[in-house]
């Protein structure tokens, strides 16, 4: 019975043992690292999609929520309205990009200007900017001139990037 | 290794012999899950585990000499032989593990749960590829081993076969 526990079951123990060392670094390598999550997937937790914009001060969203490989975001050239420029183009590597409250000419906030939540799903990229809602609610007759593509973006995947979309 | 061992040794070789090749043949089917279906993918990469761990075992008493000696000098192609074989052993384990966290039939919906499905369907392609690297280069470092052993079970001289080399002289320390 030793010889055999000594032979088979105390070596069968120990590959074991050194199996679930390997098994355990990896988890949590994985869990830690490799989660789409830390790249601000559908999985996200809410602090890696970007804070959700505030009344007036547009939205700054998809900081974090650059992909592997992509570059550095680019700043979403949002028009008035302060809807956040979302992306729309899975090809890119960057995130939604921070948006910028218009200000009236009366120097107040329009209505509707209050910040969407952040876009930070990726791999979006490209950059679109929204109409701004009149103070009738409406969006009709204004030209976004913030919704143009970002044509190149930046990083090394940037080649393909997101085609920007006008909303009327 | 004396003549009268031989005929002692044939039949333990043999099976030795048997379970190698098998593990290899099946490592052959795992390489192209198009060719045997997810199925067959799946439940051989779990079940190739026994007969890797009856290899280990089987070996053990070269996996502890050897270990034992780690810090003192040892032949460079033993120290290769051992440094691939952790290797090949890490490899397997990560493949084996990351193979069942990407699983669709056998252990379904593990990764995808965990949102890590994409690092696991990576590091599988890397482990397995990994793995396929290490077993030929182990199936090579003790090809001798392996043509003298064929050589026995059927009866085909292997003298040139017996010639020192750095495959004989790792095989030795275990005393295989």
């Amino acid at each position: 019975m030793r010889a055999i526990v000594d032979r088979w079951v105390t070596p069968a123990m120990v590959i074991l043992a050194a199996a679930s060392v390997v098994f355990a670094a990896t988890w949590t390598m994985t869990s830690r690292f490799g989660s789409t999550d830390e790249f601000g997937g559908r999985n996200a937790p809410r602090s890696a999609q970007g804070p959700v914009g505030r009344s007036g001060t547009g939205v700054q969203s998809g900081a974090i929520g650059a992909p592997i490989g992509s570059g550095p975001a680019r700043q979403a050239p949002v028009t008035a309205g302060g809807v956040a420029a979302q992306s729309i183009d899975p090809a890119s590597g960057s995130g939604g990009q921070p948006g910028q409250a218009p200000v009236a000419r009366n120097g107040l906030a329009p209505i509707g200007a209050a910040g969407t939540p952040a876009q930070g799903i990726p791999p979006v990229s490209g950059n679109a900017g929204a109409a701004p809602r009149q103070r009738d609610g409406s969006r009709q007759g204004v030209r976004v001139s913030g919704g143009e593509a970002d044509e190149h973006a930046e990083g090394s995947t940037g080649e393909r990037t997101g085609r920007g979309r006008e909303r009327h | 290794m004396t003549a009268r061992t031989i005929p002692a040794n044939r039949t333990r070789n043999a099976g030795r012999l048997a379970l190698d090749l098998g593990m290899f043949a099946a490592l052959l089917l795992l390489l192209e899950p198009h060719a045997t279906g997810l199925p067959v993918h799946e439940w051989l990469g779990i079940a190739i585990s026994v007969p890797i761990l009856t290899h280990l075992l089987l070996n053990w008493k070269w996996v502890v000499t050897v270990t034992k000696k780690m810090f003192a000098p040892m032949p460079l192609a033993t120290r290769v032989n051992q440094g691939l074989n952790t290797f090949l052993f890490v490899a397997t384990v990560v493949a084996i593990q990351s193979g069942v966290m990407i699983s669709e039939i056998a252990t379904p919906g593990i990764a995808d749960a965990l949102g890590t499905a994409r690092a696991w369907r990576a590091l599988h392609d890397v482990s397995s590829h990994a793995m396929v690297f290490g077993a030929a280069a182990h199936a090579v470092l003790h090809w001798r081993w392996i043509a003298r052993t064929v050589g026995r079970v059927f009866g085909i001289d292997t003298t040139p076969a017996r010639a020192s080399s750095p495959a004989v002289a790792t095989v030795t320390v275990g005393g295989r």
